[in-house]
């Protein structure tokens, strides 16, 4: 199958420099990575964390994570809020018209960028 | 992975003995004494932001931290469910349970630093998980007009924590604002 992506720039250097110095092509260094992510989220749905041994000790030396892999940990066990019916009317209004941010919210988001 | 930098990393053993203080008791306790055990159970997660070296190196080593989880938001009332007044079915949440900085560090913005990390944090979490917004507990009224001036709306006001709610379409759209510029 042939499948087309739009990633990063500097990922797609990444990408690029990587291949070469593995002398792989890129299609062969995007399988293995997929085949990596694959195992990883079925693992994480299984409860289990990915991490880095250190091979003199076996311990975990770091803990591996992506955004899609933090949100599949945190729906793994899911809290129940009980709220006031009110509160999940006002939810519900600010969901079917959620309001622009407001300034402070904008400005912060644009200093992230930074 | 997402090319955003991100200020924190997920807690590890050391952290919760390096001396975290944020003044407020419970949630100087939380870090020190439950933030590892949850993590490990697989209950929300803790993200801390550490000293970086570009940062005054007189600051503590940990600067502040936050949990998120997914929640499910449903009424205590099931008679007004069935008469339609209601949504059926739990609408998923993200809820930031806590967000604290050192006493040590605090007056510097970091708490707008994490609270935008962890906005962003979240709005990756629901390109692929349902995500309604994201509801914090503010455990004060500092807390709550902290949280207010970035938009959440208080949606309960009997008790403390009092909930506040901001949907995720509000942060999308800040977030895209920023990509745009």
């Amino acid at each position: 199958m042939r499948i087309e992506a739009t990633i990063p720039d500097n990922r797609a250097t990444a990408l690029v420099q990587l291949a070469a110095e593995l002398q792989l092509s890129r299609s062969q260094l995007i399988d293995e990575a997929l085949a990596l992510f694959v195992k990883a989220v079925l693992e994480v749905r299984r409860g289990r964390r990915l991490v880095m041994l250190d091979p003199s000790t076996l311990q975990p030396t770091c803990e591996l994570a992506t955004p899609t892999l933090a949100a599949l940990e945190w729906a793994q066990r899911p809290v129940n809020l009980e709220l006031p019916d009110s509160a999940i009317e006002d939810m519900k209004k600010l969901m079917n018209t959620a309001p622009a941010p407001n300034t402070r919210l904008r400005e912060a988001a644009k200093r992230t960028r930074q | 992975m997402s090319d955003f930098p991100f200020l924190t990393s997920t807690i590890e053993p050391g952290d919760a003995v390096a001396g975290f203080s944020c003044g407020i008791h419970p949630l100087d306790e939380y870090f020190s004494r439950h933030a590892i055990s949850n993590e490990a159970a697989g209950i929300g997660r803790t993200y801390v932001f550490r000293r970086r070296n570009e940062d005054d190196p007189s600051l503590p080593v940990i600067l502040g931290y936050y949990t998120l989880s997914m929640a499910l938001a449903e009424t205590a009332k099931v008679a007004q469910v069935i008469e339609g007044k209601l949504p059926k079915y739990p609408m998923p949440v993200a809820l930031l349970g806590r967000l604290a900085i050192d006493k040590r560090a605090q007056g510097r913005r970091y708490g707008e630093l994490l609270l935008l990390d962890a906005l962003k944090r979240i709005l990756d979490a629901s390109m692929i998980l349902g995500c309604t917004g994201i509801i914090v507990d503010a455990k004060d009224e500092s807390a709550e007009r902290f949280y207010t001036r970035y938009g959440f709306v208080t949606i309960t006001r009997d008790q403390w924590p009092r909930r506040q709610f901001l949907p995720i379409a509000t942060v999308r759209t800040a977030f895209e604002e920023r990509e745009t510029l």
